[in-house]
């Protein structure tokens, strides 16, 4: 037997010529005559804020206008305050309306859109554009054809209905989501939107009529619930009369947003293990997070970037870094209007499981427990404002961003924009790394967290059933049309 | 030191272009480039090393990447370069080149400068086995989702097996877990030593900062770093001339729907016949009314297409990508993607050939606004400027695309993808490929 093991383990190797040695000595640079590392001196200079116009029109529309003059071209983003927060019968009515307008832009005789992106989260929908600063009044025409309250071609509904059924039949397919999927129903009950689709599912789309959707539509996109966030080489002097002009043809509803249903009580079991497709254990932790208007978001989004998101954060050094036990981890807040879900992610081989659940318990008891250092919390707090900088650097991240604060807090821009988001990064330098504690300790209890596993189930539940002493939902692979229904 | 300060003085080279870029050659022969822009309040630094998984020597797939995540770990570069404030920090291994990126704060490019020229200066000289055993790990870790649930892993290196001959770099593509598992602390070294070196690395400074320091610090750090030695030259072949062979590979991934994917060997980067299929790109898929964007419309079996090129320096590839709606099988969608690319192979489009040249440079000066793309186009040398992409595109004409589309789009030399859940559970990728007659 061993000299079988020997043939084949030669065998293995004869393709591999052996390298050359490196020679010595391995640097040719001494590190005595290399340059000392440089002191940084200079304190952070001030994130400079845009200058935003911010005003209304007579429809009620919000506009939010940074003029950049010398950029290439204009970006646009018509951000919509009705999202998938909606009630149990309407799920996945936002995106439908929203891929009807998208393809009014796309199939206008008028080509004025360089690109027309749209999306949409449970907070809010989204038709972006890119466009030439020439074509800007035209531009403005055809976003508002698409948008008008006006008769829908049932063709149209036809191929955005089988886009968005086929969107949804990929989502199931991903390991990611339906871990994602199976920790939220734990957090908000297994009918909830949080826990949802935003695409719905059959049962939700089919009742819906070519009319129906129009109406829906005329909702989902009523310019009083709504924001225009325009960014980039425009002149801001004539855009008011352009815009007046404009959306003259799209009045206001008259109608108030669909808010979420009740989140179910949690159920006392919170921890499911998932048979999918895939060779890793895909990890999901899920938590309740604060809203973005909540006193708690600015320490929570620091925590969130101490826990996970930073390189140099807890879980990339443990789990990553010391662990080698996988390669991609990842801790972020999703907000949405009303509440904020946080959600811990990793894969990791079905072997290792047990050794990365418990790197996990022990490092979110340690933030539970003890006092973040200095040195980590100037980390966070320097790393949230850095990229709140970058992100005021680039046209279309700039848009998303006020286009996001409008969705997400309904924002009427009673105060200029510009302090808004001045608030914003001053709430970041205030946090303390007690508050950080005192966030976690009120959200990241063992009993708050609903946690999901996916993958190949046969080799991880054990593994899953030693980690975690009480009872386990296990679900089978759900027949694809059981999903869709 | 002092010695260096002088050599340096002598040795450097201006070249001050007209667009406010300033190119110069330290003594040790590494190249930089800067190109201040004070429209911006951060500056990108890139640094690009020309190697990549085409230097992998046999046996060893997956070095280069392994590389390029242990000088990293020896630098603790992510978190240090977190603490400066930086985002958007990056390594990446491609087959010709390995780019590290960061976006930084002004303040903070001195010591990124440090860093940069430290990683360049010791390469791996602090390392353990146990550091590089732990790095393999996490490699193999990458490759395993890549391979596993993003597919990347598997159909990237079956497509260039299939597309390039065997003794081309590009054959092989991708990392090797039992290779990565193989490689010890001197390979590493010896790996480090061989392709780490200022004669083979580009660095580029874009953004907010003032010329004059950012010139002083580079010479200052990078040129601290001493040559060693001619740089071997690397394994080269010439742009191969269109694919000779007609390949239908079956490809088992757990897709929810059947996807046909169409590859061809392209024209050399920034060719003439490269301008001309920017043009193609846009006339095919770069506006609403675009065929392939119609298709994806129109058509109920199909659900999504793209359009994509991948320049290299050896090469190039295009890649047209059609997502069947399920149970649509992806031989199905062959016929509408000879349909759709006839209509450009035959002078259909030609009328909008004009809107898709302004367009093509459009999206050219549009890039060249977001400072990785910059940095990214400033790194290579043979880069067309801006004014010489819009002179170059401008010149096409609706003959030029019917050529091209004719000699690149060649239904009898493409390798066509089937990625399917068939196979799924015997994991077996069944490949057919026939000389072109």
């Amino acid at each position: 037997m061993k000299r079988f093991l020997l043939t084949l383990g030669l065998v293995g190797c004869a393709h591999r010529a052996p390298l050359p040695s490196p020679s010595m000595p391995l640097v040719a640079t001494s590190r005595l005559e290399f340059p000392q590392r440089p002191r940084i001196s200079e304190p952070p200079s001030p994130v400079e804020l845009p200058a935003i116009e911010s005003y209304r029109l007579a429809n009620g529309l919000s506009v939010l206008v940074v003029p950049r003059p010398g950029t290439r071209g204009v970006t646009m983003r018509y951000a919509a305050g009705q999202g998938g927060v909606q009630g149990l019968d309407e799920q996945g009515w936002s995106a439908l309306a929203r891929r009807v307008a998208q393809r009014a832009v796309l199939e206008s005789p008028i080509e004025v859109a360089l690109t027309c992106r749209a999306a949409g989260t449970l907070s809010g929908s989204w038709l972006e554009l890119d466009t030439r600063k020439e074509d800007l009044p035209s531009a403005l025409r055809v976003l508002v054809d698409a948008l008008a309250p006006q008769p829908i071609p049932s063709e149209v509904v036809g191929v955005a209905v089988d886009d968005q059924l086929d969107e949804l039949h990929d989502e199931l397919y991903y390991q990611s989501e339906l871990a994602r999927r199976h920790a939220h129903q734990i957090l908000y009950g297994d009918e909830h939107p949080f826990a949802s689709s935003l695409n719905g599912s059959l049962s939700t789309l089919k009742p819906l009529t070519v009319e129906g959707l129009g109406e829906y539509k005329a909702l989902a996109f009523a310019p009083e619930h709504s924001a225009l966030v325009i960014v980039g080489d425009l002149d801001a002097a004539t855009l008011p009369a352009q815009l007046a002009q404009a959306f003259a043809a799209l009045p206001a509803s008259g109608r108030k947003l669909m808010g979420p249903p009740k989140a179910q009580a949690e159920p006392s079991k919170n921890v499911r293990g998932l048979l999918t497709a895939g060779r890793t254990a895909y990890v999901m932790f899920s938590y309740r997070a604060p809203a973005q208007d909540s006193a708690d978001d600015a320490p929570f989004q620091l925590l969130s970037l101490l826990t996970g998101d930073l390189s140099a954060s807890r879980l990339h050094q443990a789990l990553r870094e010391q662990g080698a036990l996988t390669y991609s981890v990842d801790a972020s807040v999703a907000q949405r209007r009303g509440g904020a879900t946080f959600d811990i992610e990793t894969q990791v081989e079905p072997e290792s499981l047990l050794k990365a659940l418990r790197v996990i318990d022990v490092e979110l008891a340690r933030l539970r427990d003890q006092l973040v250092s200095d040195d980590e919390l100037a980390l966070a707090k320097l790393q949230a404002r850095e990229s709140f900088a970058q992100r005021l650097e680039d046209d279309a991240q700039l848009v998303a961003m006020l286009g996001q604060d409008f969705t997400l807090q309904g924002r009427s821009f009673a105060e200029a924009p510009t302090d808004l988001l001045r608030k914003q990064l001053d709430a970041f330098d205030a946090v303390t790394s007690e508050q950080l504690r005192d966030v976690a300790r009120r959200y990241l209890q063992p009993a708050q967290r609903a946690a999901a596993v996916a993958g190949p189930l046969h080799k991880f539940q054990f593994e899953l059933g030693r980690w975690y002493e009480g009872s386990i939902d296990f679900f089978a692979p759900k027949r694809i049309a059981d999903y869709l229904e | 030191m002092r010695w260096l300060t002088f050599a340096l003085c002598l040795c450097l080279t201006w070249t001050a272009r007209a667009d406010e870029v300033e190119r110069f050659t330290l003594p040790n022969g590494l190249r930089v480039v800067l190109a201040p822009n004070q429209h911006h309040s951060r500056a990108m630094l890139l640094v690009r090393y020309a190697v990549g998984h085409r230097d992998d020597p046999k046996g060893y797939r997956g070095l280069a990447h392994l590389t390029e995540h242990l000088t990293f770990t020896q630098l603790d570069g992510l978190a240090e370069m977190e603490k400066l404030g930086a985002s958007e920090i990056n390594g990446i291994t491609m087959p010709d080149e390995t780019v590290y990126t960061a976006y930084l704060p002004r303040r903070s490019l001195q010591t990124a400068l440090w860093l940069e020229a430290s990683r360049m200066a010791f390469q791996l000289d602090r390392l353990s086995e146990r550091q590089v055993a732990n790095e393999e790990e996490i490699v193999v870790a990458e490759w395993r989702e890549r391979r596993h649930n993003s597919g990347d892993d598997l159909v990237g290196p079956q497509i260039a097996r299939a597309l390039y001959p065997e003794t081309h770099p590009y054959h092989v593509r991708g990392d090797d877990p039992d290779d990565v598992r193989f490689t010890k602390l001197p390979h590493v070294q010896w790996f480090a030593q061989q392709h780490y070196r200022p004669e083979r690395a580009t660095v580029v400074v874009v953004g907010a900062f003032d010329l004059e320091q950012v010139r002083g610090w580079t010479q200052l750090y990078f040129g601290a770093v001493r040559a060693t030695g001619a740089a071997q030259p690397r394994p080269h072949e010439h742009a191969p001339a269109p694919l000779a062979k007609h390949c239908v590979l079956d490809l088992p991934m757990n897709y929810a729907d059947e996807v046909l994917h169409a590859v061809w060997l392209g024209p050399a980067r920034f060719s003439d016949d490269a301008m001309v299929m920017r043009v193609i790109e846009r006339l095919l898929d770069g506006h609403s009314h675009a065929p392939l964007l119609q298709l994806a419309q129109e058509d109920p079996q199909v659900a999504t297409t793209s359009f994509e090129r991948l320049e290299l320096e050896l090469a190039s590839e295009i890649h047209v990508m059609i997502e069947a709606r399920a149970p649509t099988e992806a031989e199905a969608l062959v016929p509408k993607l000879n349909a759709t690319l006839r209509k450009v192979q035959h002078g259909q489009l030609n009328d909008g050939v004009p809107a898709a040249v302004r367009s093509a440079i459009e999206l050219a000066e549009r890039e060249q606004t977001r400072l990785a793309a910059r940095a990214s186009a400033l790194a290579e040398e043979s880069t067309p400027t801006l004014a010489q992409l819009r002179a170059r595109l401008a010149r096409v004409t609706g003959d030029d695309v019917v050529r091209v589309a004719r000699k690149w789009l060649d239904p009898q030399r493409r390798v066509l993808v089937y990625l399917t859940g068939r196979n799924v559970d015997s994991g077996r990728a069944h490949v057919d490929c026939e000389p072109t007659p």
